[in-house]
């Protein structure tokens, strides 16, 4: 069995592009796929795996018309959306879980970098890669 | 040349893309490699490690067994922080400055040993490589092939420390863009300094076509008369043994393309001009088009091409991915005809046109019509060419070519069956190479 995560920075945005992604790596024999996402998407379909949501408050906070929340304040700053995704890593257990048992973790988004070097450094298990390509070529080994 | 203390002469061959390497200019430098070891010389090749070439760019196996048995392959280690997909292998800076602005920054800082973004780092490396090579088994020559450039200071490295004579053999072109036929650096930029340099020492000059030769023939005319043309051509050890075609069988066309799409082929418009003659019946309704090769340059497909080859799927467009090159010749027997799609530029030529040509079947070029490639098909007896790179045009000439497949009888298909003898790879290089071991031998 081969545990593939991918680990995205996508937010409220549509899921289609994961969607793609699940169907490569399920085309493999004997894998389960887990997606953790920055924030919510929407449009996934009901065979997808339940994406633990790293920041599921995000919707209603870019919603807001005060200018002062969070996420608008973040994103005007050199902290924006690579430092929150790796800070919100950090904190949840259920991703935390799901990246340790992993065997694969397909970075998804540039935004996603730091958050899956600070957790490749937290851990000694598992291959991180940014590439389609390289985690089928794993599978491909594994196989 | 100087005078050699062995009988057999010693090549160094620096070529960063060698099997089993999946990029444009492979072919070349395996088949220049194994000539001259067939024509009696030990050949070094000096390259990039294989891990490299399996990170970023993608390999083809069945290259490995192309390669001469007689060859020794020294390989250089090569790091492309930027192309780097493993997240363990990532620096703090990558990961603190964000892939972005961590690209820019290493971009920039790999320019600073020799000016060529990616490439330029690998200097020192190769350097040092090749001074092992050469304390091991001195070279009597050192032939250089680019891109990347900084193959070509290996070479000069060689000359300027152990006076080493060295050709340099240009695949593309270093200032001058073959594509627009701008220039990419002027003759007092870094670039041109270099290129000057290189080109007063260098013992030959070699070219892949006419038009890129005159061009620094103009620039360069002091070293005009050491100046050659050596064209690309086709391998018999790719290709394998070649099958005669045959007639039309009247069974559904099928048309075939097969090379790296990169940005600059016109897929798009192909696409197009494909789905317009399907919709307007210039085509067979059942007649398909079998798209082969790479999606871009490197090992991780572009998005925006696959978009473009699905879009068309239901025009009968089928993609099939990465051919290896031993499977070449069953991609190219299960076609009718052949698509040669590519960029524009009056200087390029494209090394598949060879290949086409080497299997005597219909070709309908799509790109402009003062494309360097069409001068090589000038006179094939099966050779449609669009007037323009739009979809009517493509559509027009997609048209007359199901007409030149169905009418084309036995005596016009071995009439391009012969054409395409006299493009071998190995007849290209012949004459230099005798010239040069005669040279080595005096």
């Amino acid at each position: 069995m081969t545990r593939v995560v991918i680990l995205s920075a996508l937010e409220l945005r549509r899921s289609t592009a994961l969607q793609s992604y699940v169907d490569r790596f399920r085309a493999y024999d004997d894998v389960t796929v887990d997606v953790i996402t920055l924030a919510n998407l929407s449009h996934w379909r009901e065979d997808d795996p339940d994406p633990v949501v790293l920041d599921p408050g995000a919707g209603k906070r870019l919603k807001s018309r005060n200018p002062w929340n969070r996420a608008k304040v973040a994103r005007l700053t050199l902290r924006g959306p690579r430092w929150r995704m790796a800070r919100l890593l950090g904190r949840n257990k259920r991703a935390q879980e799901l990246l340790r048992a992993a065997d694969l973790v397909y970075v998804d988004q540039a935004a996603a970098v730091l958050a899956a070097w600070q957790q490749a450094r937290r851990q000694s298990t598992g291959e991180f890669y940014t590439s389609v390509p390289r985690i089928e070529r794993a599978m491909t080994g594994r196989a | 040349m100087p005078a050699v203390s062995t009988t057999t002469p010693h090549l160094i061959y620096v070529a960063w893309g060698y099997a089993p390497a999946r990029t444009g200019g492979v072919y070349r430098a395996i088949a220049t490699a194994n000539e001259f070891a067939r024509s009696g010389w030990r050949v070094t090749v000096v390259t990039a490690a294989v891990e490299a070439y399996e990170k970023y760019i993608g390999v083809d196996a069945s290259l490995t067994d192309a390669v001469d048995e007689s060859i020794e392959v020294v390989r250089v280690p090569f790091e492309w922080a930027t192309q780097e997909t493993d997240v363990r292998e990532f620096s703090r800076s990558r990961a603190l400055l964000g892939s972005r602005a961590y690209g820019r920054l290493r971009s920039r800082l790999d320019t600073i040993p020799f000016p060529e973004h990616n490439y330029g780092q690998w200097r020192s490396a190769l350097e040092s490589a090749l001074d092992d090579v050469q304390r091991r088994d001195p070279a009597d020559l050192v032939i250089a092939t680019a891109n990347p450039n900084v193959d070509f200071q290996g070479a000069y490295h060689l000359h300027s420390r152990h006076g080493v004579p060295f050709i340099m053999d240009y695949r593309d072109a270093w200032r001058l863009d073959v594509f627009s036929g701008d220039d990419l650096a002027s003759r007092t930029s870094r670039i041109g300094r270099l290129e000057s340099r290189y080109i007063a020492a260098a013992h030959e000059i070699w070219f892949v076509n006419e038009a890129i030769r005159t061009w620094h023939q103009q620039e360069y005319p002091d070293a005009a008369d050491r100046m050659q043309v050596v064209m690309n051509g086709w391998d018999p050890q790719f290709m394998g043994e070649r099958v005669r075609p045959t007639p039309h069988d009247g069974g559904p066309l099928r048309f075939g393309y097969l090379g790296t799409i990169t940005p600059k082929v016109p897929l798009e418009s192909l696409m197009k001009g494909w789905t317009l003659a399907k919709d307007t019946g210039r085509i067979p309704a059942d007649a398909v088009l079998e798209v082969a090769g790479y999606l871009g340059y490197f090992a991780t497909p572009r998005g925006d091409l696959a978009a473009i080859l699905d879009a068309a799927r239901d025009a009968g467009v089928e993609f099939v991915g990465q051919v290896q090159k031993a499977s070449v010749q069953a991609f190219y027997d299960r076609q009718d005809a052949l698509v040669l799609a590519l960029g524009e530029g009056l200087y390029v030529t494209s090394g598949k046109v060879f290949e086409y040509v080497a299997t005597g079947k219909p070709i309908v070029s799509v790109h402009a019509p003062d494309n360097d490639s069409a001068n090589v098909l000038r006179g094939y007896p099966l050779w449609e060419a669009v007037e323009t790179v739009d979809a009517e045009s493509i559509a027009q000439a997609l048209e007359r070519s199901v007409a030149m497949i169905t009418g084309a009888d036995a005596a016009t298909l071995d009439a391009a069956f012969e054409f395409g003898a006299r493009l071998r790879r190995s007849e290209q290089l012949a004459p230099r190479i005798t010239a040069l071991t005669e040279e080595v031998s005096r």
